[in-house]
Order: structure tokens, then sequence, then C-alpha cells
């Protein structure tokens, strides 16, 4: 082949070809392979996760809060009561036990405990019947 | 402005997929041309334009609308070509060069090539040009890229391209006239 000039013969084309429907479905398959091969998504899902988690703890420990100061308080309360019960019924303490017990300050307010009126005194003593019992006794 | 917006809607992940399919559908024959002008054959220029879409898609974020994102995608698109090229090339234990010579040899075999007598001529004396230039033939003229747009791609000025582009061609009727 001689004087071959590019621009002198019409256009050569590369002759690259493809299969049939090549084009209709490479999209799709691009499309198939985004979500995969894009990270972006992964971290946001496990973050929604972690959330969720996050927010049904909180939920959880609200909610057991009030239970457990309902079992903490009964608790407290129980064993006063069983102390009372053992004390009343099974310790051989006697008063003069629980008396030596008492100190300055314990008597202290045993003594306002009775700090009654002298009025309220005179009021008892003139309405109460069986005085005159008392007094002759 | 357009593109802008089209950028917009591409990073918005309510809109992204739907302007994601706009694109493929805009660009997947051109870029599966410029790519396969480059590897030569149908199978690896499937899996470099599939990996070229998936860059896009990744690197979507970072797009700074500095440049078109026309010339970007061309971008990501002949570098990924060329380095497959290259690593397919280091795979076989020969040069990129070699490569090349040997799939053009065998372009009468492949299904998906026309083959004509002036078609295998025109690749075979391609091949024997360095590397920019024969980018820059394939892109004027299989491609019929404007000069301006190949200069954003390439990042060469228009003169050297254009300069580029009359030594290949030359270098081309050489070869034809002479074999």
């Amino acid at each position: 082949m001689n004087n071959f000039e590019l621009n002198k013969i019409p256009k050569i084309e590369s002759g690259f070809k493809t299969p049939d429907y090549y084009f209709d479905s490479f999209s799709e398959k691009i499309m198939q392979q985004l979500p995969e091969r894009n990270q972006k998504v992964i971290p946001l899902f496990s973050k929604t996760k972690i959330w969720t988690i996050a927010i049904a703890a909180v939920f959880l420990i609200s909610l057991s809060i009030p239970i457990f100061n309902a079992l903490k308080t009964s608790s407290t309360e129980l064993d006063k009561g069983t102390i009372e019960n053992y004390l009343t019924n099974h310790a051989e303490i006697s008063d003069d036990d629980l008396v030596e017990l008492l100190d300055e300050e314990d008597i202290q307010k045993m003594k306002l405990n009775y700090n009654i009126e002298d009025k309220t005194i005179e009021d008892i003593l003139s309405t109460n019947s069986d005085l005159e019992e008392y007094i002759i006794n | 402005m357009e593109e802008k917006d089209f950028i917009q809607k591409l990073l918005n992940p309510k809109t992204q997929n739907e302007a994601f399919q706009i694109l493929l559908s805009q660009y997947q024959k051109p870029l599966y041309y410029h790519i396969r002008n480059i590897v030569l054959n149908h199978d690896d220029a499937d899996d470099v334009l599939q990996n070229t879409f998936i860059k896009v898609f990744q690197h979507l974020k970072g797009f700074k609308g500095d440049s078109k994102l026309f010339s970007w995608m061309y971008r990501i698109a002949t570098n990924e070509a060329i380095t497959f090229i290259n690593q397919k090339a280091k795979r076989n234990g020969t040069t990129s060069e070699a490569l090349q010579s040997k799939i053009v040899e065998n372009l009468k075999a492949d299904s998906f090539f026309d083959g004509t007598e002036i078609q295998i001529k025109l690749q075979k004396a391609i091949v024997t040009l360095p590397e920019k230039q024969q980018l820059v033939f394939k892109m004027k003229y299989f491609e019929e890229m404007k000069y301006e747009d190949m200069s954003e791609i390439l990042g060469t000025s228009v003169g050297a391209l254009k300069a580029s582009y009359h030594h290949a061609v030359k270098k081309i009727e050489n070869y034809v006239n002479s074999n």
C-alpha cells in the first residue's frame, strides 16, 4: 500500500464490538455491586445498631431503678422487723439491760417527751375519777 | 450550574442511586470504548469499566468540582486502564508494549473485533507508537474528542496534543506504506 494518508480515506473504525445487550445489563450489574463495595453504608448501619442497643440499655436501666429501690427498701424494713421480733420474743434482754444502753442524750429526749404543761396535768387530775382511789391507796 | 446540581444529587443519599444511574447511562458507552481502545480485549475492558464506575462512586465525596465531571471520570478510566495493562504485563513477566503487540497480533481471533485487513493494520501501526502518542491518537481519531477536552483529561496543553497527534499520524502512515 503506497501513499496511504489517513485524512484522505474514509474514517477507519476501531473495529471493537461488544457482546449483544452488553450495555443493557451493565448498569444493573454496577448498581448491584455498589452497596456491597460501598463501605459508607456499613458504618452507618452499625452506628444505628449501637444507638439501638444504647437506647434499649438506658430504657432497661431506668425501668429497673424503681424495682431495685423497692427491693432495697423492703429488705431493710424486713431487717428492722426481724430484729424487733427477735428482741421481743427470743432475746434474753431485760428492761434493765436496755436502760443501761441509754446514754445522757436519750434520757434528755425522754424528759422532753414528758414535758407536759401544768394546766394539762390539772385537767387530767380534776377529770380523772379514779384519782381518789390513788390518793387513798 | 446544571452540573453542580447534578453533583449535589450524586452526593445526596436520597437521590444518589437515581443520579448514578443517569451517570451510568450517559458514560458507560464512551468510557467503555475509551478503555477498550487502551486494553484492546473485551473481558479486560469490562473489568476496567466496572472498577472505574465503582471508583467514581467511592470518590464522589472527594470530587471538588475543580474540573468537569466528564474529564474527572475519563481521567479515572484512563488511569485504571493503563494500570491494568501494566499489572497484566507484570504478571506475565513482560513489558506493556510487548503485551500490546501480542494482543494486536491475535486480534483476528477476537470474536468481538471486526477484523478487516485495514483495521488490523491500523492497530498494528498504533502499537508501534510511544504510549502517550497512542493515547492521543486513539482519543482524537477513534473517539473524535475535542483537543480542549483531551487537554483537561490528560493535563497536556492543546498545542502539545496537536503536535503529538500530527506525529502519530505521520508514523502510522509511514508504517502502513512500508508494510
